[in-house]
């Protein structure tokens, strides 16, 4: 049922924008190129609106919300807490501090144009560092890494990468804070077809091996002492979580910005209908998310057009009020 | 009887603080085994190393001769079921799903349960009356049906080794009974630390008793209950009166 939303999702989402397309001119484009067939008065224009443009963007949209919902599900299971997101261990500010040094101060520094790339190549750089950090605080303690120690931890490096971007944002002062903070809030802009194959690679990959783990995903929701009395290995599974989950995260992040509440809400609404299994909220989750975002990107690139709204505006103003719904429903 | 779990010179310790002491125990095939002492005299915190959740500083924890340590976290889960104190809560399962988890250490990675194992968690939900309420949500239950929902998980594990601490927690004194009947009749070595001597006393075939992380007497109830022991270990007065075979104790006020 949710697949064929989704692909009605990346229908609508290829079809609308500032120029409306109908969905059989979209779909007769999408076949053409696909078995590379010639295609009779179809303009141009719109071959490129939908084959270069808007299907690259609906893609990644959906590849990016699908792995924002896997992240935010596994790593509300890993500090056992629903209230947990993708970004809580640190991970965005990281990358943050990566993406915007690339852009502010890289290409005057090593003399290089910047095509995009080395934005997300450093993106990745800083959000892994950030984990790397992260990783080696919380871990320090006897009996590995506990859920408290890793959510402080990631509290104080997310402060510490703030700190340098908005130190380099403020020293910068040209119009480059502009990109770096469109950055900074998330958004598809930049999807291209060659940058799709990495996160796409990623998100399925996430998605098979946590579906394997679901089990122990499930185990670990009910406390630390329930997990080991059945069988999990927690000091190992937390790691081989926090490691997998961060990688999934980077490379998000690195496409897309830091999206917010996608992880966060998406995961929970999910629980709410079809129960904490894991075998189940994954795969809905990641479906749910997919559909989600390629939403939000539709109106985030439509409400203002022609200019663009960054993405973590939109799902703010959706994701917070949800978040303070779950707040006050969850008094005890 | 054969030996199924055996503790040998265990010591463990939180920041610089030896909470276990030098402590040794067995529990033999069939038999329970209550540890019984004051607030912070490591009860908990020798089963948690017992169940693999804390690794010991030093000494050599051995079921059914294997060391826990040389066998995988499932292999040890295979063999011994635990039921910590820790309650589940902020995210829901169906009482059906919790026991269900006692299959887990049974799977492999892709494998699915079989009949085999529905039989089990049928008949571990059946056990403790939880049968018809296996789809509520686990949040929604009492405070006994949550405990004998845990005790299914337990069961389900089907193993010959229970580790439980504290089962009959907060428990009006009804569900107590219930919940010890329905361990105890199970008929698999136990070992449970208990807070309750009197129900101690009336259930386990062997207590051990502990005292700032060392064991400072075991044997069978009627042996090691006596007023000496509980005013040292527990600064207490107390008086035994004999109950049809094992001794029932009245408190008579705290220690001068």
């Amino acid at each position: 049922m949710l697949a064929v939303v989704l692909v009605l999702s990346i229908t609508a989402g290829v079809s609308l924008g500032t120029v409306n397309l109908p969905f059989k001119r979209v779909w007769e484009i999408i076949f053409a190129k696909i078995f590379n067939k010639e295609l009779v008065d179809v303009n141009l224009n719109e071959i490129s609106i939908v084959w270069q443009i808007r299907l690259p963007r609906v893609l990644t949209g959906a590849i990016v919300g699908a792995g924002l919902a896997i992240a935010g599900t596994v790593i509300q299971s890993l500090v056992r807490n629903s209230l947990a997101d993708p970004y809580l261990l640190g991970i965005s500010s990281g990358a943050c501090t990566g993406a915007v040094f690339m852009i502010l101060f890289a290409s005057s520094l090593f003399n290089i144009v910047l095509t995009g790339l080395e934005v997300y190549f450093a993106a990745f750089l800083g959000a892994m560092l950030a984990f790397i950090l992260v990783f080696f605080i919380a871990g320090s303690s006897k009996g590995g890494l506990n859920p408290v120690r890793m959510i402080l931890s990631g509290l104080a490096v997310s402060y510490i990468f703030s700190a340098i971007t908005n130190f380099m944002v403020y020293l910068s002062q040209h119009n480059g804070a502009e990109s770096a903070m469109f950055w900074m809030l998330g958004g598809l802009g930049g999807a291209r077809w060659g940058r799709l194959g990495v996160p796409f690679v990623i998100v399925i990959l996430a998605l098979i091996i946590f579906m394997l783990n679901a089990r122990n995903l499930n185990a670990l929701l009910l406390g630390d002492e329930s997990a080991a009395a059945v069988g999990v290995d927690i000091v190992k599974f937390r790691r081989f979580l926090f490691v997998a989950s961060s990688v999934l995260t980077g490379v998000i992040v690195a496409v897309s910005g830091s999206i917010g509440f996608v992880g966060l809400i998406v995961p929970h609404a999910v629980r709410l209908i079809a129960g904490a299994d894991h075998e189940r909220v994954l795969p809905i989750g990641a479906l749910a998310g997919a559909i989600f975002l390629i939403w939000a990107d539709l109106f985030s690139r439509t409400v203002i057009a022609p200019r663009e709204l960054p993405l973590g505006i939109i799902t703010g103003f959706v994701g917070a009020p949800f978040f303070i719904w779950l707040l006050t429903r969850n008094k005890h | 009887m054969s030996l199924k779990l055996k503790v040998n010179n265990l010591f463990w310790s939180a920041g610089n603080k030896n909470i276990v002491n030098d402590a040794s125990l067995e529990v033999k095939a069939g038999e329970f085994v209550g540890i019984i002492g004051p607030n912070g005299s490591g009860k908990s915190s020798l089963l948690k190393c017992v169940y693999r959740l804390n690794k010991q500083d030093k000494g050599i924890i051995n079921l059914d001769n294997y060391n826990i340590w040389e066998m995988s976290a499932k292999e040890f889960a295979r063999r011994a079921a635990a039921m910590p104190q820790e309650m589940p809560k902020q995210f829901d399962f169906t009482v059906r799903e919790i026991a269900a988890m006692g299959r887990y250490p049974h799977k492999k990675i892709i494998e699915r349960n079989n009949k085999r194992d529905y039989e089990l968690i049928d008949n571990a939900l059946n056990y403790v009356g939880m049968l018809e309420k296996s789809d509520r949500m686990f949040s929604s239950l009492s405070g006994g049906e949550k405990q004998r929902s845990l005790i299914a998980r337990a069961i389900a594990q089907d193993t010959e080794l229970l580790i439980l601490d504290e089962p009959t927690n907060h428990l009006d004194i009804y569900f107590q009974l219930q919940i010890m009947d329905l361990i105890k009749n199970l008929g698999v070595a136990s070992l449970v630390v208990m807070h309750d001597l009197n129900l101690a006393a009336k259930y386990c075939d062997k207590i051990y008793v502990m005292n700032k992380g060392s064991i400072y007497a075991s044997g069978r109830p009627s042996e090691i209950i006596t007023p000496e022991l509980i005013s040292s270990v527990y600064k207490v007065k107390a008086e035994i009166i004999n109950n049809s075979g094992s001794p029932h104790i009245i408190f008579l006020g705290i220690n001068n």
